[in-house]
């Protein structure tokens, strides 16, 4: 259902509020850069693409992180450096031309992550629990949590390269300049907020218009890949004119040609993924595939207290060993714990 | 990436899908293969479910792929034991306890419910997506499965995550206990895969038990077909035989089964003409020991002679009257072995003081009981006075032989007619000492309702009694087939009670083998719930000490509830056919699932609970190939009657053609 059409008028954001909104463009942001339309000739029309059937090769890659625990080292002097302890994990979900949508190429993984390239590391917990030891140069506070993220988005990244090798249309959940690595394949890049204004105000205002299974026409954005508005679903007669609307990217790389025809079918599926707003907070545009996907992850990542647990545990343990291997009694493992 | 190099199997959760699913376009090719291994090379059907805790009584099976599994089907799974030592549980090692030291434990269960659902869909919505392919969710299938048993002896639970399967060759035997049927087995029908399952013979022939209770709706629970079935096996397979004891015992076995319903078991020594066209049929007979089966090969019918005609015809329809002894009682008979207490065996006869009179009368019949002489055989005088120091022991007063009178020395009876008049010419005596003698301190109120019961069961029991008639006698067969389908309700029960009550006597004293099996349907005709009647009292005392007496009753009836508890509680093999739902509480020996299931029991689908198999297991029986009614011998009959009318043909073709010579 289209917004009512007589302004002025009231409209519910379709996240909860916990999620913040969905739409923050304001008119007047100083970074607001109009995107040059590249297709119809320079004009901005309303396009409703036809075809290709129901969804087959269809993924969407996505990914989940968790800090399970801050981290302080102390040194001789006092000094005191953080550090995190986390998890992250990155997985697709496959619509393959027959058989059920599954959950597939999982990857999950856990690391203690110290500030000011110092690296520590704590051994094995018989739980199950292991810990990657990595450091970051930087001595920033966030240094380390966003180093999670680098790694939860280095991982999607790859799993999106591998399924685009494979001739799979892969939607990636996020903005394509969040992943560091594939700006080259033709991934489509799923935005479910929207920030900045990207078009010149009269475009910009019909965007809102667009039905489900229509999107925009497709604009250049900073150059390097392909951009366009599409209707995901329906949000309610309450809704704010902008819920429900997405942004899908394609790498520039990829060629005009082949981005028109990813962006058409994506276009074209992705409306049928779109989530219910009784079991999704962000429904419609957070689709229920990745919603699914993201609890999956979520899931193999394990119970969050028993990972803080197993890390208060391996702490103490080489705090321990470090205390024993010093003593001139328990120095029997000269060579143990050189590395901290 | 580095990082994530070093990752596999460090924090990495394990996750399953990862090896099984990297493309389903690709995994949906090799599908078919893999589960065809699956289910036939590979007994595997699954893990332990770790996400449901398991107990030592019952778990759950989470299901592989490619796995067929159905209701009542066999695990075995095997547990790795904390603290180990060499010893492996399952059979290698045996039953018992020996090898309590070892560091593995088999559980054996039965599958007693299967569930699917889509794991990840947890609104009814859901599965429309999933099916849509717009959101993905794993198919689990579940299996729960109730602990049998565990070997070694060990009640622990089995492990999360142990591999679970399917219980084959010695795992399936260990499952069922057969290991421990050392003294015997019977096989009492075909699992829901086929397979034989057995009952231990020791709870069959009266060792450790007996009795069987077979309960179920009639017409669908083919509650008698199954009785039968157990008959042939022991009595008409060497197998069979084989258990019954040594060869004296084995041939002076025999049963006794009461036709209660048309003219059926009047055919069961002959084929069953439906049986050849039964698909597979002979490869379940095969697979129960039994190679060449065929109609019972011992028997001997008996039915109560035709009502309205002098001497004896039996009241057969669908038998030629030859094949058949008619059988009854003579006044001697009646009255020495004690029978008139089986008379009185209705509802509303235990409520008055109808029982006194009858246990006064029998007494003082057998004081007064003479020989009538040069009379027919068992006619019978009663005198008027006897001797007051004559013994009131019935017992001793049986055993006597009594001497022959004239007919004038008293009153004679040469019939049930004779009896009731005589009872009724006492009844209207004004003698004092009479009356007290014969019928007690009672009322002539309660006297007049006595004779009325008696005119009343003159016309019911009237034609079984009478000279020159000869009881059912247990001799020249093993399977002795009493027709009473024709009689009167009481004179149903009048029967069965004067049998029950030869075998009963026949055998005390004698130990337990030869054995004698009792096959009775409509148990609760004979043993009500409620109420008390001689009958009642005999078939509780059989349930009770008959096991050690050889004497091995298979019950039927519709619902256990209705029958006297102590007969059900006594049988050590119970069997259910479908069973009605609102009967549900007396099966309390089956699940709660399991009496839901047995409402909806197929013909020939039994449950069968016995003492050393801890739950009951679902069996089917093969299709009889002896006829269990009249049509199912029509060909045979048609094939004799052929048969007959050739050498008719012949015979007359001969005697024209000598005549024309």
């Amino acid at each position: 259902m289209h917004p009512p059409t007589r302004p002025p008028f009231i409209g519910v954001e379709p996240f909860d509020v916990s999620h913040g909104a969905g739409f923050l463009a304001t008119e007047e942001d100083q970074h607001t850069v109009e995107c040059r339309v590249i297709e119809d000739g320079g004009n901005f029309r309303i396009h409703r693409p036809r075809g290709a059937g129901p969804p087959s090769r269809l993924a969407f890659v996505d990914g989940v992180r968790r800090t399970e625990a801050h981290l302080t080292r102390t040194d001789r002097e006092g000094g005191t450096i953080g550090g995190v302890a986390g998890a992250w994990g990155a997985g697709a979900v496959l619509i393959g031309p027959r058989g059920p949508a599954s959950i597939a190429e999982v990857e999950t993984g856990r690391a203690v992550i110290f500030g000011g390239g110092r690296r520590v590391r704590l051994r094995p917990h018989p739980g199950g629990w292991r810990w990657l030891s990595l450091a970051v140069d930087s001595e920033e506070p966030h240094a380390a949590p966003q180093h999670l993220q680098r790694l939860m988005r280095d991982t999607e990244a790859e799993i999106a390269d591998r399924l685009c090798a494979r001739e799979w249309l892969v939607v990636f959940d996020g903005p394509l300049h969040s992943i560091r690595r594939s700006r080259t394949t033709p991934v489509v890049g799923y935005v479910k907020t929207h920030h900045r204004r990207t078009l010149a105000i009269e475009h910009w205002t019909r965007v809102p218009r667009l039905g489900v299974g229509e999107r925009t026409s497709i604009f250049v954005m900073k150059d390097d890949r392909y951009a366009c508005y599409i209707r995901v679903g329906d949000s309610g007669p309450w809704a704010s004119p902008w819920a429900g609307i997405a942004r899908i990217e394609v790498p520039a790389s990829s060629g005009a040609d082949r981005a028109i025809r990813s962006m058409n079918r994506a276009a074209r599926w992705i409306p049928s993924f779109a989530s219910a707003a009784h079991r999704d907070a962000r429904a419609p545009v957070n689709l229920a595939p990745v919603a699914r996907l993201e609890s999956h992850l979520h899931h193999l990542l394990g119970d969050s207290r028993l990972a803080l647990r197993a890390v208060r545990e391996a702490v103490l343990q080489r705090n321990r060993n470090h205390e024993q291997n010093r003593g001139p009694r328990h120095n029997r493992h000269p060579r143990r714990n050189r590395e901290e | 990436m580095s990082d994530r190099e070093s990752s596999p199997g460090g924090g990495r959760p394990r996750n399953p899908e990862e090896e099984r699913t990297e493309d389903p376009g690709r995994a949906d090719e090799t599908a078919g293969g893999g589960s065809a291994e699956g289910s036939l090379a590979d007994p595997r059907i699954g893990l332990v479910d770790g996400s449901q805790g398991s107990n030592s009584r019952d778990f759950q099976v989470v299901l592989d792929p490619g796995a067929h599994v159905q209701l009542d089907e066999l695990v075995a799974v095997r547990t790795e034991l904390p603290g180990g030592g060499g010893g492996r549980g399952g059979v290698e090692s045996g039953s018992g306890g020996e090898s309590v030291g070892g560091n593995q434990v088999t559980h054996y269960g039965i599958v007693t419910e299967l569930r699917s659902r889509f794991e990840g869909a947890d609104l009814p919505s859901d599965t429309a997506r999933v099916v849509d392919r717009t959101m993905p969710a794993e198919h689990i299938r579940l299996a729960e499965v109730r602990v049998l048993r565990v070997v070694p002896e060990l009640f622990v639970a089995p492990s999360a995550g142990a591999e679970a399967m399917k219980a084959v060759g010695p795992d399936r035997s260990a499952a069922l206990f057969e290991d421990e049927m050392k003294k015997g087995k019977l096989p009492v029908g075909l699992d829901m895969g086929g397979d034989p399952v057995y009952a231990d013979m020791r709870f069959v022939d009266g060792r450790s038990g007996g009795h069987f209770s077979i309960s179920g709706i009639s017409g669908v629970a083919t509650k008698t077909s199954y009785a039968l079935y157990v008959l042939y096996q022991l009595l008409e397979t060497d197998a069979g035989m084989a258990l019954l004891g040594g060869r004296a015992e084995r041939e002076n076995v025999r049963a006794l089964v009461f036709n209660t319903k048309g003219e059926d078991l009047l055919h069961l020594d002959r084929p069953n003409s439906e049986f050849p066209a039964r698909p597979g049929v002979r490869a379940q007979w095969r697979a129960l020991g039994v190679d060449d089966p065929g109609p019972f090969r011992s028997v001997r019918l008996h039915a109560p002679r035709r009502p309205g005609v002098s001497g004896s015809v039996p009241g057969v329809k669908s038998r030629d009257t030859a094949d058949v002894h008619a059988y009854g009682w003579t006044p001697e008979q009646f009255i020495r072995d004690e029978l008139l207490q089986f008379c009185f065996t209705a509802e509303d006869d235990r409520k008055t003081q109808i029982g006194f009179i009858e246990q006064q009368f029998r007494i003082q019949l057998l004081r007064h009981l003479r020989r009538l002489e040069g009379g027919e055989s068992g006619a019978v005088v009663i005198l008027p006075t006897v001797d007051e120091k004559i013994t009131y022991d019935p017992e001793r007063l049986a055993a006597r032989e009594p001497e022959a009178v004239p007919a004038g020395a008293g009153h004679p009876m040469t019939d049930f007619g004779d009896f009731v008049d005589f009872t009724e010419q006492m009844a209207n005596r004004d003698d004092e000492q009479a009356l007290k003698l014969w019928f007690g301190r009672t009322t002539s109120g309660t006297r007049q309702a006595y004779v009325r019961r008696l005119l009343r069961l003159r016309k019911h029991i009237g034609p079984l009694i009478g000279c020159g008639l000869t009881p059912v006698s247990a001799e020249n067969a093993r399977l002795h087939v009493v027709d009473i389908s024709t009689l009167h309700d009481d004179a149903q029960r009048f029967v069965v009670g004067s049998l029950l009550d030869r075998v009963w006597r026949e055998k005390q004293g004698t130990g337990r083998m030869p054995l004698r099996f009792v096959v009775l349907d409509e148990l609760n005709k004979y043993a009500p719930s409620k109420g008390f009647s001689p009958l009642k009292e005999l078939l509780v005392d059989i349930a009770e000490r008959g096991r050690s007496l050889g004497v091995l009753l298979v019950g039927a009836q519709q619902a256990a509830s209705a029958v006297a508890p102590a007969l059900p509680r006594n049988a050590s093999l119970k069997v259910a056919g479908r069973l009605d739902a609102n009967e549900a509480d007396a099966y309390r020996f089956l699940s709660r699932s399991l009496r839901e299931r047995a409402s909806r029991f197929m013909p020939g689908t039994m449950v069968l609970s016995q003492p050393i198999v801890p739950e009951p297991i679902p069996l089917r029986f093969p299709f009889p190939p002896f006829a269990t009614n009249p049509e199912e011998a029509a060909a045979d009959e048609a094939r004799e009657r052929e048969r007959t009318e050739s050498i008719m043909a012949n015979l007359g073709a001969m005697s024209g053609s000598g005549a024309g010579l």
